[in-house]
């Protein structure tokens, strides 16, 4: 024996403790500054880019994004030099079992429509005035746009009378005729239809109210009509709105070449497109910030300026398509709005199309307020919308 | 004993995915990296080399026909602490790392002959380094974090078979299946979450075939009357290197999207490594070594490009081993005991200053029986400069190992 069994037992832990060590603690992932300096050649690249300052392009262009209106929170009537928008309602009109087989016996002996007032826009001193008119072809509050607008038949003749715009409702008398018309409908369906009627604001009008819509409870626009069957007494009976919808037509202010328009109602919004040049292709893109000014007084309402919009990352080239994964939310500060896009660069730079973004507010379907903003025209460079870019690359 | 050290070995590679040492040096960005030569304990407390010692309690990959003394089926398990101390002109640091080193097996098939296989497993080269630099970017108003870095290496799988002629002339060659992956990190890293941070990796698929050649002379102190020095023995070996081929994929992170950037299969040249080695004994008792190694790495190409951070390594080697008694039967007669010197011209010239390295060594062997060791090495190992935007580094390094021998495959004879 060599070697005594204990010493050899102690040399045996020891040179397994020291395995142990090696494989559980052995390697130490410390990153130091020391040496940096030979790997020059290595380290990356990083090159900014500033759409004020560097070889950008850029155009932008107003657009308009045709939208059905039904899911807005208000209805909204009136005009102006620029916009009108008209409102369609239907009314739920449920008879009852003695009605139905007597309908022709019933006499409406009166009609008023309640609209309870959440909105307005424009001149509050201004005239409101509108005409009622039957339609007579179906619509669809989720799917009428101002497209298909044309489509839809009204008659000539109005039926409203009697207007008045308190502070918080507005009412009016609807002709009973139309109104007997709606109850033989619910009887007779082949002669008689019921499509609701069409307000239409007057010429002069000069002011635009919202109202509460469908969905809103017990302040959705109701018709109230006094009824009276054959040797009957008077009856009142209360009828809710099902289905209402704003159409809004016209052409957002002109302020000149410089400055486009994000109009909600309209839903028009503005289409931005960039094309940086010479980012190499092997080029990560780290940074990515697009920003608009916006002119804070012709803006409407200058007092409330949404403290956010939305930049969304277009599709195609010539349809306002999104690919809604990308879209920015551009953030205000005070006439600012800001936003980080660098996934929206990244989804450029690696598709090597770029068909721009789309400010558009961030619920355009929602009243009439205008953002108005400076575009790619702008004299002054420093107004521009504007990308600021970091990207990387291995040297 | 010995089947149950290689299933805990097996389970302890396995465990740590075969963790070479590594080195922490920004050096190994150059080339293939950090060149490793013996990976042997006994070979690191003597300087490194000893292309001409065929000992037979030893295994040496440095020769092909060192292993022809083998007289017992032998495995060696070998693994090294590092501690460094790195400086440059703006910053130090120190560090620990640790690792296995090699592994390798041996079986005599004919002593008479001198025929004998060994086959293990080895780093050639390591890459390891991490550095970052903390930025603040006054044009984009942000802070960022640039981070560099590399792992990996090539390792050399060997099969040596060695032949001893009638009049003790040693032969060896070996089959050198090289392999590895070696990956360069660059990171762009943001504090935020709002900017994308970004990786850049370029990474090398190395694999190939090389072959060794060695050849020991036979004892020729005979031939000199009255000489002082017993058992002198020349040997020449050489690694013929040549082309591995690389697979080569550099690629860009952004978030979680990757994309591929370049790809293409290359080549890696490995120049001929050659070893001129000198060993003899003095009172049975000292055994010393003096050996000179030559590599033209001026002449590596990496995807057909030379690399002018490249220089052709000369390395001299000399050390001493004692042992009081080969043939005792105690402790202390049995135990080895090593000293060693190492100065190297390094593969690395950086800023047109070539690196140079220098190294003092020593180890132990202690017995466990006559057969089996259990081996210690320290280094301390300096090498570059401060000035010139270099880095001077200072290494201790602690390796250990295990050579163990038994009879596998021949009868022994009662």
């Amino acid at each position: 024996m060599i070697l005594s069994e204990k010493l050899k037992l102690h040399i045996k832990k020891l040179f397994f403790v020291i395995i142990s060590i090696l494989v559980f603690f052995g390697c130490e992932d410390k990153i130091t500054q020391v040496g940096e300096d030979l790997l020059n050649d290595d380290k990356l690249e990083i090159i900014s880019l500033d759409s004020r300052v560097d070889n950008i392009n850029q155009y932008s262009m107003q657009m308009n994004q045709v939208l059905a209106l039904g899911n807005a929170s208000s209805v909204i009537l009136g005009k102006d030099t620029y916009l009108e928008s008209k409102v369609l309602l239907n009314f739920a009109i449920n008879l009852t079992t003695s009605e139905v087989t007597a309908v022709d016996s019933i006499r409406i002996l009166s009609a008023y429509v309640t609209l309870v007032r959440n909105y307005s826009f424009g001149d509050s001193n201004g005239v409101f005035n509108f005409n009622t008119h039957s339609i007579t072809s179906d619509w669809n509050p989720l799917t009428i746009t101002s497209d298909s607008l044309s489509k839809l038949n009204y008659s000539s003749q109005t039926f409203s009378s009697d207007l008045r715009v308190e502070d918080s409702l507005v009412t009016f008398a609807l002709d009973t005729s139309l109104v007997k018309h709606w109850f033989r409908a619910e009887v007779d369906t082949a002669n008689y239809k019921n499509y609701g009627v069409i307000l239409i604001p007057t010429v002069n009008t000069n002011r635009f109210i919202g109202f509460y819509t469908y969905g809103s409870g017990s302040t959705v626009a109701k018709i109230e009509v006094v009824k009276q069957k054959l040797g009957g007494n008077p009856d009142t009976v209360t009828y809710s709105a099902y289905s209402d919808v704003h159409i809004v037509t016209g052409n957002t202010p002109n302020y000149g070449s410089e400055k486009s328009v994000i109009q909600n109602g309209l839903t028009t919004g503005i289409k931005v497109v960039f094309t940086p040049e010479n980012i190499p292709s092997d080029a990560a893109l780290n940074i990515g910030t697009i920003s608009v000014t916006v002119d804070t007084l012709l803006s409407e309402p200058a007092s409330s300026l949404p403290d956010y919009i939305f930049a969304n990352f277009l599709k195609d080239s010539s349809d306002i398509k999104f690919d809604d994964i990308y879209s920015i939310r551009l953030t205000r500060e005070g006439n600012v709005y800001k936003g980080n896009a660098v996934a929206v660069v990244n989804k450029w730079h690696r598709d090597k199309t770029f068909y721009g973004v789309y400010l558009t507010s961030s619920s355009p379907i929602e009243g009439l307020s205008r953002l108005v903003v400076y575009n790619s025209n702008a004299v002054d460079s420093l107004l521009r919308p504007r990308l600021q870019l970091t990207y990387s690359r291995k040297k | 004993m010995m089947k149950k050290f290689l299933i805990v070995l097996f389970v302890l590679i396995s465990i740590s995915e075969y963790n070479f040492a590594q080195v922490k040096s920004v050096y190994s960005k150059f080339g293939i990296g950090n060149l490793e030569y013996s990976n042997s304990v006994r070979k690191a407390g003597m300087g490194d080399l000893g292309s001409a010692l065929d000992d037979y309690e030893f295994i040496s990959s440095l020769n092909p026909a060192a292993i022809s003394e083998l007289n017992l089926t032998r495995v060696e398990f070998s693994g090294k602490f590092n501690s460094i101390y790195q400086k440059d002109y703006k910053s130090s640091t120190s560090l620990t790392t640790g690792g296995f080193s090699s592994f390798g097996i041996g079986f005599p098939i004919s002593r008479d002959n001198g025929i004998s296989l060994s086959f293990g497993l080895n780093p050639y080269s390591i890459v390891d380094y991490s550095v970052k630099e903390e930025v603040f970017d006054e044009v984009i108003n942000k802070k960022y974090t640039k981070e560099l870095s590399g792992d990996g290496g090539i390792s050399r799988l060997y099969l040596n078979l060695s032949y001893k002629l009638p009049f003790g002339l040693r032969l060896g060659a070996g089959l050198d299946y090289f392999f590895g992956n070696i990956d360069y990190n660059s990171k762009l890293l943001f504090d935020n979450n709002d900017d994308f941070s970004s990786t850049f990796l370029q990474k090398n698929k190395v694999k190939g075939t090389s072959f060794s050649f060695g050849v020991i002379s036979p004892n020729i102190s005979s031939l000199i009357d009255n000489f002082f020095v017993d058992d002198l023995k020349f040997a020449v070996s050489i690694q013929t290197g040549g082309e591995l081929t690389n697979s080569f994929m550099f690629t860009k992170q952004v978030a979680s999207s990757i994309d591929t950037i370049n790809s293409f299969e290359g080549t890696f040249n490995l120049p001929i490594r050659l070893i001129y080695g000198l060993s003899f004994s003095v009172n049975k008792s000292f055994v010393f070594h003096f050996d000179y190694l030559n590599q033209a790495w001026t002449k590596f190409k990496h995807n057909g490009l030379t690399d002018n951070n490249l220089q052709d390594v000369n390395k001299i080697s000399f050390g001493v081993e004692y042992q009081k008694d080969k043939l005792g039967q105690s402790f202390n007669d049995l135990t080895i005991w090593r000293l060693g010197f190492s100065y190297e011209q390094t593969p690395f010239k950086i800023n047109n200053k070539s690196i140079n390295e220098l190294s003092f060594a020593a180890g132990v062997s202690l017995p466990l029986s006559r057969e089996n060791t259990v081996d210690f090495s320290l280094q301390y190992v300096t090498r570059g400069e401060v000035e010139n935007s270099l880095i001077k580094e200072n290494f201790i390094k602690f390796g250990f190992g295990i050579s163990l021998g038994e009879l596998w495959f021949i009868q022994q004879e009662r």
